[in-house]
């Protein structure tokens, strides 16, 4: 009896131990996170945000969107407290939290709300995310703290949608009328835990702590500055000896170099994020569907992930990620590899010499990588590719904006929600730069953003993305899986597998 | 005095040629100037402007003097990705290259002069040859492949020095530690030069009249060399001075880059790599002043090292 | 019966042969040249057949050098390299050999304002940084080979030109030259057989050691990244992509950077034997 009893008793002093350390561990004020970014944002306004890597995660500590994730992805309330649907949905009422200031003093309020969403939908301000928006057909103000959403539809991706901080973040509206569009730019002002408080161009963006923001004792730091380093020697050095604390999706090939220094914590996690490949059906040769497939076929997906991701990655099998619910059970034609199939279906298109330029950008390394094997592998069947370098900016310009391309490997976001991975193809969305032209794919997307029941949802999605494989003009390669190295001195960061961090929860320890 | 008077005025000119050559290079890139200088996002009015404001419909000379006009009132134009104006850019970041340099001169001409002086004065023995050898490989070492052995050792092997950064200007621990391995980086390589270069001077110094007759005279080994040799044989060294200051130049964007140093060169590499047109402009303008003026100081240093030396460029003297 | 004395022709050449530095460099040079020439039957794989499995591969008995990034074998890949990489070298210093020398040599032949605005322009181009250049013909020819041996060209040519000219000179004012000129013979006939030898010596010192300068200007480019775009295998290029991975894979970097160290330690070498033998003096190279 007494051996039971002193057994418990000392499992119970155990327990009590071992819970002890994370009982004394409160959050210390104070402090200065230093993140190091290989690129540097354009712009800081949410209107133009595109969320690569480095501008997600700067954008997403000045300002908040009126839901957020948290840690396991699921959709928490950030300004807004709490929602109601009606009219079956194509309504929905967000009652806003109260008390909220921007970084320039003005309140945050039912306007601003519809200040952010009209500004996105004006076609003069060039939106990127107008097209995802398109189902909002107008935003009513209740009253100063409730704000009506308006859709043409039921959208139950809509809660995803909101979370991007890139269209997402509330401006000041006082802000963005006093600077205009390309002053805001440079100079932001939302409500989120940190404000901008310089900005030395091609060195370090500097955000100092919000002392009213909405959120109780937070942020804890004092400072959080972005240095930016696009040599990955200079950047995994910093990392070692101390000068930068976190860095976000370091080249995989690297990880075991920070794995083994005292000090650091790595972190890895299955992304929803996927590397794809564009081709562009606008203009010859890939206007043909043969030479679209043919080359994909030609690519062997899995030896590509292992090459440039190292062991463990995996070649995609579908345009959706294996790791959101809506992914395609059954491995896709075009996504087989069938060398003898690609040799065939360029003989039957007349281009058994196909000959063409392949583009990557510089914001991630692994793009460069990428286009290297496949020039490899598709010269296994005769085809010749010229590969070249873009520098980021000159990317955007020549292949999102300018669409004047042949082929290009691409980084690519994604998410819980399945639409994120196929809103793009809309009819005349602005960010179709692959020209895909199909009727029936057109139609679906939306009309799947609509669809309440998780069947019909199913069955529109895996259409969705046979039909994305036939057309063989977005293509995704492989999983990327997300990484994040900080010091062992940061407590309280989540790595959320895609380009956003919150750093208004974190702290550091002595 | 006319003599001075004569390499400023030519260095001036040389300024003016670089800033015509640099305009009419800029027209032969490829597509429409203005395109090239806005991007691809632009605003008509913003097209309009600018091409009314430069003059593109007008013949070429015109333009180049109303783009010069721009120049001289310290309009360099706005960079295309940032949409700052260029030359609040470069005004911010020209001091911290010029330290660089500053410092990398400080490494290199001490030691540099001093390794070549030792080596002269060893000549033969164990000591000139092996600073032969290591120079010899000083100068056969890419810079960069320096710079990362140093990070590498210093940095991140034995953690003495900071490995990247830059902490802005302050006469602190902390603004110096960040400035050692690059100075050092760039510095080094040029010592190997200099050092070869002095000892070539000297040994060839030693041949002539009048250092034998000092010897005749009775004065110590040492004392002539100093008293004599070290003088004349800096000249031609002064001369080659102007020649690696554009070296340096040049070595401090790789170093700016590898140590991540927000400098000029820095500057002008992201400029050119994101075909940011008016900032490669501006950045060739800058660059080139720095190292004519720096040319011209040199110049003028040698006239008053050596008397004998009338109207002509050294570098044309020989 | 006493053999005549050598010439002095003879006896110079015979300096040249018989310098240790002058040999160990050839030597060493026309390894590496045949090396990279016959890079094709010489390496033991293709330089851009990827493994993925041998991603950062330790040197072994398959790939003798490791493998880099993507699979591929360093020994191949650096043979392979060599050829650009020397070819650069080769082709901007016989560009610049033959536009500086016959430059220069007009200019302090003709003298006079043709002579001024010659030499205006090698005073302007002469101090001018490499990388300035390269910059300047990356934006107007765009990225590959001939932008990047044109901007090493223009960095070499004031040298042999300003020397040439200098030659051209000190030979110029010479007493036998008033003869032939007198006797009818054109200007160029002159300076190809009285001026152009005389600059015979100083052009294969500075070639030299100008091949040894374009080598390393070329890996400096590429760590830039102005130098030849991927995937073509050069050293600069190879060392700039490997370098984050040194500690992790350290022979991805050492071997592109020995290789250049070393074909640049030989041309350098080769030019100081060179000047050793022609006994000339270092100031003025």
């Amino acid at each position: 009896m007494t051996g039971k009893l002193l057994s418990t008793f000392l499992l119970a002093i155990g327990l009590a131990a071992a819970t002890q350390p994370a009982l004394s561990q409160q959050p210390r004020e104070g402090g200065v996170v230093r993140v190091g970014i290989q690129s540097e944002p354009r712009s800081l306004d949410p209107l133009l945000v595109i969320t690569d890597g480095a501008t997600g995660h700067v954008v997403s500590n000045i300002f908040n969107t009126l839901v957020r994730y948290d840690a396991k992805m699921q959709v928490v309330p950030d300004l807004a407290t709490s929602w109601r649907l009606e009219d079956d949905g194509r309504a929905i009422d967000f009652f806003l939290r109260k008390g909220v200031k921007f970084h320039d003093g003005t309140d945050f309020d039912a306007a601003a709300v519809k200040f952010a969403f009209d500004r996105i939908l004006d076609p003069a301000n060039s939106s990127p995310y107008r097209n995802f928006f398109k189902p909002v057909e107008q935003v009513v103000v209740i009253n100063p703290l409730t704000v009506r959403v308006v859709l043409s539809q039921p959208w139950p991706g809509f809660f995803y949608q909101l979370l991007y901080v890139g269209g997402m973040g509330i401006p000041s509206p006082t802000a963005v009328k006093a600077l205009g569009n390309a002053g805001f730019a440079r100079k932001p002002v939302g409500t989120g835990p940190f404000q901008l408080s310089d900005w030395a161009s091609g060195d370090r963006i500097v955000l100092t702590r919000n002392p009213n923001y909405f959120r109780p004792k937070m942020p804890y730091l004092e400072r959080l500055e972005f240095r930016v380093i696009q040599d990955s020697t200079a950047l995994t050095t910093s990392l070692r000896t101390g000068q930068l604390d976190l860095v976000r999706d370091i080249p995989t090939q690297l990880l075991p170099l920070l794995e083994k220094e005292p000090g650091l914590v790595p972190s890895v996690k299955n992304a929803y994020s996927f590397d794809w490949l564009a081709l562009n059906a606008a203009k010859p040769p890939f206007n043909d569907v043969r030479v679209r497939q043919a080359v994909n076929m030609a690519i062997d997906r899995d030896a590509l992930a292992v090459a440039v991701y190292g062991k463990g990655a995996r070649g995609s099998t579908s345009q959706i990620a294996s790791a959101n619910d809506f992914h395609h059970p059954k491995k896709l034609p075009t996504f087989t590899y069938d060398p003898e199939k690609a040799r065939k279906l360029l003989a039957d298109a007349g281009q058994s010499n196909l000959k063409f330029t392949l583009l990557s950008s510089t914001v991630k390394p692994q793009l460069g990588q990428e286009a290297t094997v496949i020039q490899a592998q598709l010269a296994k069947i005769g085809v010749t590719v010229t590969h070249q370098v873009l520098e980021h900016q000159a990317w955007l310009a020549t292949v999102l904006r300018g669409k004047n391309f042949e082929a290009s490997t691409v980084a690519g976001t994604g998410g819980p929600e399945p639409n994120n991975y196929v809103m793009f193809w809309t009819r005349d969305n602005p960010i179709n730069f692959v020209g895909l032209n199909n009727a029936e794919l057109f139609e679906l997307v939306p009309k799947a953003q609509g669809m309440i029941k998780d069947a019909d949802r199913k069955k529109a999605y895996h259409r969705i993305q046979e039909l994305g494989a036939q057309e063989a003009s977005w293509m995704a390669l492989m999983e990327v899986p997300s990484n994040a190295v900080m010091s062992s001195r940061i407590k309280g960061y989540v790595h959320l597998p895609y380009n956003v961090s919150y750093f208004d929860e974190v702290w550091l320890a002595p | 005095m006319s003599n001075a008077l004569v390499r400023i005025a030519t260095a001036v000119a040389t300024l003016l040629v670089v800033a015509a050559i640099v305009f009419f290079v800029m027209r032969l890139i490829p597509g429409d100037p203005i395109l090239n200088w806005l991007g691809t996002s632009y605003e008509k009015a913003d097209y309009d402007r600018l091409r009314a404001q430069y003059g593109l419909d007008l013949p070429l000379l015109q333009q180049f003097v109303i783009w010069f006009g721009h120049l001289l009132q310290g309009d360099l134009g706005y960079s295309v990705l940032t949409q700052l104006p260029v030359a609040g850019e470069l005004l911010r970041r020209i001091p911290v290259t010029l330290e660089l340099i500053f410092l990398a001169l400080l490494v290199a001409l001490p030691v540099g002069i001093g390794s070549g002086i030792w080596a002269a004065w060893r000549y033969g023995r164990a000591t000139d040859h092996a600073l032969l050898t290591a120079t010899l490989f000083g100068i056969s070492l890419p810079e960069f492949f320096v710079g990362a052995l140093l990070m590498l050792g210093l940095s991140l092997h034995w953690r003495v020095f900071p490995a990247t950064g830059f902490e802005p200007f302050a006469w602190s621990t902390q603004h110096f530690a960040h400035m050692v391995l690059p100075a050092l980086a760039l510095g080094l390589p040029r010592a190997a030069v200099i050092c070869r270069l002095m000892r070539g001077s000297l040994l060839e110094v030693f041949g002539r009249p009048y250092i034998r007759a000092s010897l005749a005279k009775g004065l110590s080994r040492k004392a002539t060399l100093f008293a004599h040799g070290v003088r004349n044989a800096l000249i031609p060294v002064v001369t080659v001075i102007g020649l690696q200051i554009g070296y340096l130049v040049a070595g401090a964007v790789v170093v700016e880059k590898l140590f991540v140093i927000p400098g000029v060169g820095a500057y002008g590499l992201n400029a050119v790599l994101a075909r940011d047109y008016p900032s490669v402009q501006g950045f060739i303008l800058v660059v080139a002043t720095i190292f004519l003026v720096a040319n011209l100081i040199v110049d003028l240093l040698y006239v008053w090292l050596d008397p004998r030396i009338r109207v002509g460029s050294p570098a044309l003297s020989i | 019966m006493s053999t005549p004395p050598p010439t002095r022709r003879a006896s110079l050449w015979r300096r040249v042969a018989t310098n240790a530095k002058v040999r160990y460099s050839s030597l060493l040079i026309l390894v590496l040249v045949l090396l990279t020439v016959g890079a094709g039957w010489v390496s033991p794989h293709p330089y851009d057949q990827l493994e993925a499995a041998a991603s950062f591969a330790a040197p072994d008995g398959n790939y003798l050098l490791g493998g880099d990034a993507l699979g591929r074998d360093v020994l191949s890949r650096t043979l392979y390299g060599g050829r650009m990489s020397l070819a650069v070298g080769l082709l901007a210093t016989l560009v610049a050999v033959l536009f500086g020398v016959p430059l220069g040599a007009f200019a302090g032949y003709i003298g006079g304002k043709v002579d001024w605005l010659i030499s205006r322009a090698i005073d302007l181009l002469l101090p001018f940084p490499v990388i300035l250049l390269a910059i300047v013909t990356k934006m107007v020819l765009g990225d590959g080979l001939l932008s990047v041996v044109l901007a090493l060209s223009l960095v070499l040519t004031p040298f042999f030109a300003r020397m040439a000219r200098a030659k051209a000179l000190s030979v110029a004012q010479l007493p036998f030259i008033e003869a032939a000129q007198g006797s009818g013979l054109g200007s160029g006939r002159i300076m190809v057989m009285h001026v152009l030898p005389h600059c015979f010596q100083p052009v294969l010192i500075m070639a030299a050691l100008s091949v040894a300068f374009a080598i390393l200007a070329e890996a400096s480019l590429s760590f830039l990244g102005l130098g030849l775009p991927p995937p073509a295998p050069s050293w600069g290029g190879d060392l700039q992509a490997s370098m984050s991975a040194f500690q992790l894979a350290p022979w991805t970097v050492l071997a592109p950077g020995f290789a250049i160290t070393l074909a640049v330690l030989a041309f350098n070498f080769l030019g100081d034997g060179l000047r050793d033998a022609f006994d000339i003096g270092e100031r003025f190279l």
